[in-house]
């Protein structure tokens, strides 16, 4: 018989029950991954902006406290050099001064103005210096709209060479000269280092500088190196919206590349305007990629927590596969053996919980295939044993019908009418003996368990043979009075049966001179009764089945063929059923030894 | 008129099968088992066919069957089978040991019908 195929509904039940399983258990690693993917991603952004505001700000008050310094000193001198030159009435002369005063502060030139915006007066470290720049950019210091100004002048064009200048603009007042423009550039290199204070401890930004309103952009990378970037006002604003409000500082961001200008790269940036002075202080750093990764960590840990979900993932549907797998072996054979093959076997491990399930259900279809076997014997000498007082019967019958019908007298046919009556109650016997096995075998539930002891039970066990003049056959041991109980919880008609069974087939296969040792006693939690006789033997291949129900075998040499072989039968299962076990010890030509052995404490499966 | 050996341990059907057996004209011996009938075998009885019980004490009749077969004296003498168990390997002789087989419970006339068939052949 081949196994049927299993139905994959359960298969596919099951499968989607794992999978559900395991994306229930991956759900807190997923959320948890997602968590801070989220985290890292706003982290990030946020943290790069902090970082860049702060740094702004910083690069925003160092300019501010350093300029206003200088603008101070400056104006002081400036006021100092024109009183001191009034005597002279040589401006020249009073810029020479100046600059001689101004030169540890890093002033290249100076240049004076009045009001109107007209050059009054210039002059440098250089010789020859002049000012560069477009003097429109002093409108806002010369309108008396800001009280003070920072201008970026246009870098020059010579060659190879472009170096940003910086120019600062004030309003001076002199005593004599009243209030004049004074405009001076400062060298680059110090603003530069100016900068460089920001980061000094290297966490600093990538690249920072400021912007005047004019839309000159200045900056220094960490190497020191500036970048002078010109952008119009408008395109700045476009990107910082650059409106000088009444407060100190405003942060302005600018997210995007520096594409075609100057600074390559994608940067985060963020500005502080200084309206004092007219700038804003400017600090980016590289938002790339790379960037990214190595300053931030977290993505490292992002990285990992995914590469363990991963492999939890593929250990989660390697482990499904697996059940799956062993589910589907024990289906198929349940299946198997739902439909009659009791030859089928799942074969599984029992590493899982499945696989255990598997080796249960396959000791289960080894219990039923041996139970299967055992029945298919017991039909078999139940048709050998009906058969033959069946035969006896039909043919004394017909040999009646006969004897009848030639006439002959009753006391001729009386033999044969005797042997139909034999017959009747050997059929009527074996078939009591035959139900009452089945019976019992089907109704155990239904015994009556009660405290037992063992000793005295045994002796009341023998008392039918002694009474039938058996006792000289008998030897008892561990059996006289004054020996310590031994209890068992069972049925004692039933426990009774066993000895007369073991005690009547010690007798029957036994030459009658031979005698029967019956002995009791205690073993390691529970009784034993042992019977032993010197008959005909228990062959090596009759002893694990001749406790099985009309099991008498092939082999009736030597036994009573009257017999059905349901004693040992009855009595293993009365002794399982009171969670004990029994076994013959047999060299198969001299004697038998049958061994009974109850537990105190019955656990009977 | 044949001479017929039966080993049956069944009084009942011992008697029952001299009965029928000599009501169709035949000699019958009876030998309760195997051991019995060889031992019959052994003191000079000379029997046209053995009709044997499978399931006997002492000597069985598989045994007694390839007992038969073993030795030249008897190795041709027709063996029938008269059973109630069930066919199976342990408990039949060989196929082709035995001559022919008759379950219990059987029909007498199917029981002489068999007997007289093989002797016939056998004396042929």
């Amino acid at each position: 018989m081949s196994p049927p195929t299993p139905t994959r509904p359960v298969c596919g039940r099951l499968r989607r029950k794992m999978i559900s399983a395991a994306v229930l258990a991956l759900t807190p690693v997923l959320a948890l991954a997602g968590m801070l993917a989220l985290n890292s991603v706003i982290g990030s952004h946020l943290g790069l902006i902090a970082l860049n505001t702060a740094e702004a700000r910083h690069l925003g008050i160092a300019f501010s406290s350093h300029l206003h310094g200088l603008l101070e000193r400056q104006a002081l001198l400036f006021d100092t050099c024109s009183t001191s030159r009034r005597k002279s009435d040589a401006h020249t002369g009073m810029m020479d001064m100046m600059i001689t005063e101004l030169r540890s502060q890093w002033i290249i030139g100076c240049s004076v103005f009045n009001i109107e915006g007209q050059l009054l007066c210039t002059a440098g470290i250089a010789p020859g210096y002049a000012p560069l720049f477009d003097t429109s950019a002093l409108e806002p210091v010369l309108s008396g709209s800001e009280p003070l100004a920072c201008l970026i002048a246009a870098p020059t064009e010579d060659g190879a060479n472009v170096a940003p200048r910086v120019i600062l603009a004030n309003r001076v007042q002199s005593r004599q000269h009243g209030l004049r423009v004074l405009a001076t550039e400062v060298d680059a290199g110090w603003m530069a280092k100016v900068a460089a204070g920001v980061w000094d401890d290297g966490s600093g930004p990538d690249v920072c500088g400021f912007v005047d309103p004019k839309g000159q952009v200045l900056l220094w990378d960490r190497g020191g190196s500036s970048q002078l970037i010109g952008k119009s006002p408008e395109s700045l604003a476009a990107k910082w919206p650059l409106a000088r409000d009444r407060a100190a500082t405003a942060v302005f961001t600018h997210r995007g590349g520096w594409s075609g200008e100057a600074v390559p790269g994608s940067y985060q940036v963020s500005a502080v305007a200084i309206p004092s002075l007219g700038w804003a202080g400017i600090a980016a750093t590289r938002d790339d990629s790379a960037s990214a990764l190595a300053h931030d960590t977290r993505m490292k840990h992002l990285l990992s927590m995914v590469v363990t979900a991963l492999g939890g993932l593929l250990a989660a549907v390697g482990l499904m596969r697996r059940v799956s797998a062993e589910a589907c072996a024990l289906e198929r054979a349940a299946i198997a053996v739902g439909a009659g093959d009791l030859s089928a076997r799942c074969r599984l491990c029992g590493a899982t919980d499945v696989g255990a399930a598997g080796q249960a259900f396959d000791d289960m279809a080894i219990s039923l295939a041996e139970l299967e076997q055992s029945r298919l014997q017991a039909l078999q000498v139940a048709s050998h044993e009906l058969r033959n007082p069946l035969s006896a019967v039909k043919g004394a019958a017909s040999l009646l019908s006969m004897r009848i019908d030639e006439g002959r007298q009753a006391y001729e046919l009386r033999p044969l009418v005797d042997i139909v009556v034999r017959g009747a109650d050997d059929l009527t016997a074996k078939t009591v003996q035959i139900f009452d096995a089945l019976i019992l075998s089907n109704h155990w539930r239904s015994m009556d368990k009660k405290p037992v002891e063992i000793r005295e039970l045994t002796r009341k066990a023998l008392e039918p043979f002694l009474a039938q003049g058996e006792g000289n056959r008998i030897v008892t041991r561990g059996l006289s009075g004054g020996l310590p109980d031994l209890v068992v919880i069972g049925d004692r008609e039933q426990l009774e049966t066993v000895v007369v069974n073991l005690v009547s087939n010690g007798l029957k296969y036994s030459m009658a001179q031979e005698t029967v040792r019956v002995t009791v006693g205690p073993t390691e939690g529970g009784a034993r009764i042992s019977v032993c006789d010197r008959g005909i033997g228990v062959p090596d291949a009759e002893r694990s089945s001749i406790f099985h129900g009309f099991s008498r075998g092939g082999n009736l040499e030597g036994r009573d063929p009257n017999e059905l072989g349901l004693g040992l039968y009855v009595s293993a299962m009365i002794v399982r059923q009171h969670g004990g076990k029994i076994w013959v010890e047999s060299d198969g030509q001299t004697g038998a030894q049958f061994h009974v052995e109850l537990p105190t404490n019955p656990v009977v499966v | 008129m044949a001479e017929i050996l039966v080993a049956e341990d069944e009084a009942d059907i011992a008697m029952i099968l001299r009965e029928i057996l000599e009501m169709a004209g035949h000699h019958v011996t009876l030998a309760t088992d195997g051991a019995m009938a060889l031992e019959l075998l052994e003191s000079g009885l000379r029997p046209d066919i053995i009709l044997t019980d499978l399931k006997m004490p002492r000597m069985s009749g598989r045994r007694l069957v390839e007992t038969l077969r073993s030795d030249p004296r008897t190795a041709a003498l027709p063996a029938m089978l008269i059973t109630g168990a069930i066919p199976n390997a342990d408990d039949f002789p060989p196929d082709g040991s035995y001559d022919s087989l008759i379950m219990k419970p059987f029909d007498i006339w199917d029981l002489v019908d068999t007997v007289d068939r093989l002797v016939g052949r056998c004396r042929q």
